[in-house]
């Protein structure tokens, strides 16, 4: 049973880990333009936007990786140029590492506190956790067929 | 018809202020007949109100373009149909709206609880919904007058915003106003039952279907406005974390937790507190939806600007939340969970962790839009958030949450044996194993999307498990074929396999999202008349360009054919559309949809010598987001079918 629960929860931390590990691949005209918001005023990230100042921005931006400049270049020139209002997404240092570091934090003081929870509830009963419990939810014969058998039973009941 | 509009909102305020009083002398005096009497005073109010939104549909209707509203939201050249759903397109119309509706919920609760009225909470759900109804005709008849008159008549109206001339339009506001406004009779049963000290699992009994009938509608809102998004807004997408889509997304997550967590105080009378304090959440937030909109706090492409309002929903939602506090704090030992859970491995406890992880999506997706507001206060600095945030921040919770969907129905009710979890996961875990080696295989080697659709995989593989264990077990007690056995036990047991057929709904969504952020192809060209494009297995020639008029606009169509690995599979047709009364045109999106893949062409731009301007999109699997919604809004509708009383 131990066991188990520890699969459970290696693989559960390994999916939040390793989605969150994920790097985007290098940078393409249309990845700069999901970094940028169009600056028409329409609040749209630019390569969603299909306004005029939209497609002039594009241009810009077709220009300057013709120059030969990087992903980091361009995005530093229209920061320098607009403020960093135009990034679609805040750049990770300082302050702005709350942001993405919140919900996270919020993540785990909530595992911690159903925890907490669950260990309380589990006080008010100090059932014995090494076997199946006969609660009528379990049996000792096909227990496959037991359980649907109590649920069908009892969802029956409920409607 | 002016007048008689006015007159109506203010007759619907007199009645819900003055059931209001009635209820509350009632309830001090014990007197029956005043919440009688109360009771009718609302019955009225839902006749006033809406006697006012008639009267305002019919100054739409007959272009009364001397009221400031139907000058702002309407003209002459507008089709009628349009005309009256214009109705809630603006601010003033839609809060008539709201407390329209809410009239008529409100009736309907009444009518409901007829046979109740000795109850000692039934008047304090009146006074609830009516306290909500009064704060929304207040705005309507102080600072949000729908009938308010220019002081001169204009020839004509400003016209509606063409986007807005869109079928996904005319439903996707009031389908989510609605299961905002669903949300109250809950949030009034819970607030009456902390009142009236009636903690027992009725309140939530009797608000099981308000619950997931309101959730239902809300996520009828979320994803018209969604499909609006894709077929109108010509950037190929469908869902950009927008500040007022957020707004909408944030009560729908905590909606979806307490719905969960629900059955669990329904069957085992634990949680009551948690239960408490997430439908109040819920729907403080569907306030604060509301809030946000139309405040200007935040810029969004929705929002209907800086409207003087905010500071009166701000006042609403302080009230709102210092009360349910205060009463939850109040009722603490009497909402104090008295049984017990016997394990960490049992459903009780997936479905807590299931309900963390919704709260966690809430609270980042919450953080994240006001986030910009937070950082300018501390840092002084102006920053946007936007759909690369929360793709990296939520992604993770999205998958982590799918893992849960798919281990919850594995775990037996309140302790599940070392022998029974083996059983159970043998099937899923082993077919996950094997299509996640068959995709990367495949080819499908990013992360993301293996792991979304591995796990998607997963989920299916139990919900299929669940389906065929309950048909086996239902043909063994009854010996029914197969055939019969499956559609008996999903209509005897549609609240249980609703739920799952709403999970098997949220896997085809999550295959679809999958597949049209992972493997979408974008091209943008500019051809002269014969010239083609390709995209993908797809070559586009442009033929011809057809002009014509159609109601209220002028349109430009080119004709495309479209070939798919060198066969002509048909033609497409985008448009560029000139609104009488808009200041600029717009794209019309042509889309050739398959279960596969959506062709998606827009038309940006026509030169002077007729050459056109094409991006085109492949979409993967995009149909799978409207079938996986169509499918959760199904599974949700089946699970509160009522059944019929048993006779004995």
């Amino acid at each position: 049973m131990k066991t188990f629960k520890y699969t459970v929860v290696i693989l559960m931390a390994a999916v939040l880990f390793l989605s969150f590990a994920v790097q985007l691949p290098a940078a393409t005209s249309s990845e700069i333009e999901q970094e940028l918001m169009c600056d028409c005023g329409c609040n749209d990230m630019l390569v969603n936007c299909t306004c005029e100042r939209s497609e002039q921005m594009r241009g810009i931006i077709d220009g300057m990786i013709d120059e030969g400049k990087s992903k980091e270049e361009i995005l530093a020139l229209f920061v320098s140029q607009f403020g960093e209002s135009i990034l679609s997404s805040p750049p990770r240092r300082g302050f702005n590492l709350v942001a993405y570091g919140a919900p996270f934090v919020g993540l785990l003081v909530g595992v911690g506190i159903a925890f907490v929870f669950v260990r309380r509830w589990r006080g008010r009963d100090s059932d014995d956790e090494s076997g199946p419990h006969d609660d009528g939810y379990s049996s000792p014969g096909d227990e496959m067929d037991s359980r649907i058998d109590d649920e069908l039973r009892k969802m029956e009941d409920d409607i | 018809m002016v007048s008689f509009g006015k007159l109506c909102q203010i007759l619907a305020f007199t009645f819900c202020a003055g059931g209001m009083v009635l209820l509350l002398v009632g309830i001090t005096r014990n007197d029956l007949r005043l919440i009688r009497s109360a009771r009718r005073a609302l019955y009225s109010l839902a006749i006033f109100s809406s006697l006012a939104v008639f009267a305002l549909a019919w100054l739409f209707a007959v272009g009364n373009y001397q009221v400031k509203y139907v000058a702002a939201y309407s003209d002459r050249a507008l089709p009628l149909f349009y005309k009256i759903t214009a109705l809630w397109a603006g601010q003033d119309g839609s809060l008539l709206f709201w407390a329209w509706v809410l009239s008529l919920v409100t009736a309907i609760v009444i009518f409901n609880t007829r046979k109740e009225l000795h109850s000692s909470n039934t008047p304090y759900i009146y006074l609830v919904l009516a306290g909500v109804s009064s704060f929304f005709l207040f705005l309507i008849i102080t600072v949000s007058d729908p009938f308010t008159l220019l002081p001169y008549a204009p020839r004509d109206g400003q016209g509606l915003n063409p986007m807005l001339q869109n079928p996904g339009m005319i439903f996707h506001p009031p389908t989510l106003f609605l299961g905002y406004i669903g949300f109250t009779v809950p949030f009034a049963y819970a607030i009456a039952a902390m009142v009236s000290g009636k903690l027992d699992e009725s309140w939530l009994q009797k608000t099981r279907t308000w619950n997931v009938l309101s959730w239902v509608l809300l996520t009828i809102g979320i994803i018209l406005g969604g499909q609006w998004a894709y077929v109108e807004l010509g950037w190929g997408g469908y869902w950009a974390w927008d500040p007022v889509e957020n707004a909408s997304f944030i009560p729908w997550l905590v909606a979806t937790a307490f719905i969960h967590t629900a059955i669990i105080q329904e069957r085992r009378n634990i949680m009551k507190i948690w239960n408490m304090t997430l439908i109040v959440l819920t729907f403080i937030l569907c306030i604060f939806g509301t809030y946000l909109v139309r405040s200007g706090v935040l810029q969004s492409v929705h929002d209907f600007g800086a409207s003087g309002l905010g500071g009166y929903f701000l006042i609403f939602m302080a009230a709102l939340l210092l009360g349910s506090v205060y009463l939850i704090a109040a009722s603490y030992q009497d909402l104090r969970t008295e049984h017990s859970l016997e394990s960490y491995l049992s459903r009780e406890s997936t479905f807590l962790f299931n309900n963390v992880v919704l709260l966690a999506i809430a609270f980042s997706t919450l953080f994240g839009t006001m986030f910009p507001l937070l950082s300018e206060a501390v840092t002084g600095n102006k920053i946007t958030v936007s759909q690369p945030f929360f793709n990296r921040v939520n992604t993770p919770l999205f998958l982590l949450l799918l893992l849960i969907t798919g281990i919850c129905p594995l775990i037996g009710w309140r302790k599940a044996s070392a022998d029974n979890l083996r059983k159970n996961f043998l099937i899923p875990l082993l077919t996950t194993i094997g299509s996640s080696a068959a995709m990367f295989a495949a080819g499908i080697r990013a992360l993301y999307p293996l792991l979304a659709f591995s796990l998607s995989v997963f989920v299916a593989t139990t919900i299929l498990v669940e389906f065929w264990t309950g048909t086996r077990a239902r043909k063994i007690l009854t010996g029914e074929p197969a055939h019969i056995a499956f559609p008996k036990l999903l209509w005897k047991m549609r609240r249980r396999y609703g739920g799952f057929i709403a999970h098997f709904g949220v896997v085809l969504m999550v295959i679809g999202i999958t597949g049209s952020n992972a493997y979408k192809l974008e091209e943008q060209a500019t051809l002269f008349r014969g010239q083609s494009m390709d995209i993908g297995a797809y070559s586009l020639r442009y033929d011809n360009m057809k002009r014509y008029k159609l109601y209220n606009r002028d349109i430009y169509a080119a004709n495309l054919t479209v070939y798919k690995d060198g066969k002509m599979a048909g033609t497409i047709s985008p448009e560029k559309r000139f609104y009488v009364n808009a200041d600029e045109p717009t794209t019309e999106v042509s889309l050739r949809s398959t279960l596969m893949e959506d062709l998606y062409v827009t038309m940006p731009a026509i030169g002077k010598s007729r050459e056109i301007t094409l991006r085109v999109a492949v979409n993967p699997l995009i149909l799978w987001v409207w079938i996986g919604g169509f499918v959760m809004v199904l599974g949700g509708i089946i699970s509160i079918i009522p059944s019929r009383k048993k006779v004995k």
